[in-house]
């Protein structure tokens, strides 16, 4: 009783279409960006290692 | 339904949100998290413009919360049920959004309290002759927690307990903090029926001055 008049107070807009696009974009943004910063990195730190072992090979 | 159910197959399957979370969380394909979107972006989109009465802003907090969901995507627990999960993330959201600066010490004061055993909060009014536009007018007057709080309620029908995990309070604490805001919102309905009342009697009698 008197609840489902509070039930009628729920909006009805439809969510427009365009959030739904900008939301998958930027999740696939933040995924490419997250997967360069992953091989950025990587190869960095393979690089570095690459360099010490060839110092290391270099002195010896 | 095993969830091991082929991505190539999920169309024809009708996948529970809970599969849904998890295929996502595997294969981090779009097209799961865009099924659950679809299931559940109105509702999150009516839960926002409840609270903001703003189409611009309430687009924005729907969008926050569509983006928060898919980074705590892999920490939903498997027991849970996706739907709450949901709504706790969106009302939190909303309601950190729009809290005052208030501080919360208050409330908690009255939380203390124990709501009696013979209090019905089943039923947010005791008869059926309310208006909408009136209610909208009291509820526009109440806190957001308050308005948080009776949503969840009387408009999603979540149980006691399923808000108490949502606020991250016990259950007596909800169900005083239900009390306090049913009460609050009858009386400023009250006063809104009053108000609403004398203005127009003032309007008739000015009008009938007017006229003579």
């Amino acid at each position: 009783m008197g609840n489902s008049i509070f039930k009628d107070l729920e909006p009805n807009d439809k969510v427009p279409e365009y959030l739904k696009k900008a939301l998958i974009s930027e999740v696939d943004t933040i995924r490419n960006t997250m997967q360069i910063i992953t091989h950025f990195t990587e190869h960095l730190l393979t690089s570095i290692s690459i360099c010490l072992s060839v110092d290391d090979e270099v002195k010896n | 339904m095993g969830v091991k159910t082929s991505t190539n197959d999920y169309a024809r399957h009708n996948l529970t949100d809970e599969e849904l979370v998890k295929l996502f969380v595997e294969t981090q394909d779009n097209r799961f998290f865009e099924k659950l979107y679809e299931r559940y972006s109105e509702k999150v989109y009516h839960k926002c413009l409840s609270f903001v009465k703003d189409i611009a802003k309430a687009e924005d907090l729907t969008h926050d919360i569509f983006l928060k969901l898919i980074f705590k995507l892999g920490t939903f627990k498997e027991d849970a049920k996706f739907s709450t999960w949901l709504y706790s993330i969106t009302y939190n959201h909303c309601m950190d959004q729009l809290r005052s600066n208030k501080k919360r010490g208050e409330v908690l004061q009255d939380e203390l309290m124990e709501v009696p055993d013979d209090i019905d909060l089943n039923n947010i009014f005791d008869g059926d002759d309310i208006q909408a536009k009136n209610l909208k007018i009291a509820l526009d007057q109440l806190t957001v927690d308050e308005k948080g709080v009776l949503f969840m309620k009387y408009m999603d029908d979540l149980s006691i307990r399923d808000i108490a995990e949502i606020f991250n309070v016990t259950e007596s604490a909800i169900k005083m903090r239900l009390l306090r805001s049913r009460e609050k919102l009858r009386k400023k309905y009250l006063e809104t029926m009053i108000f609403l009342g004398i203005f127009a009697v003032k309007m008739i009698e000015l009008i009938r001055h007017l006229i003579q």
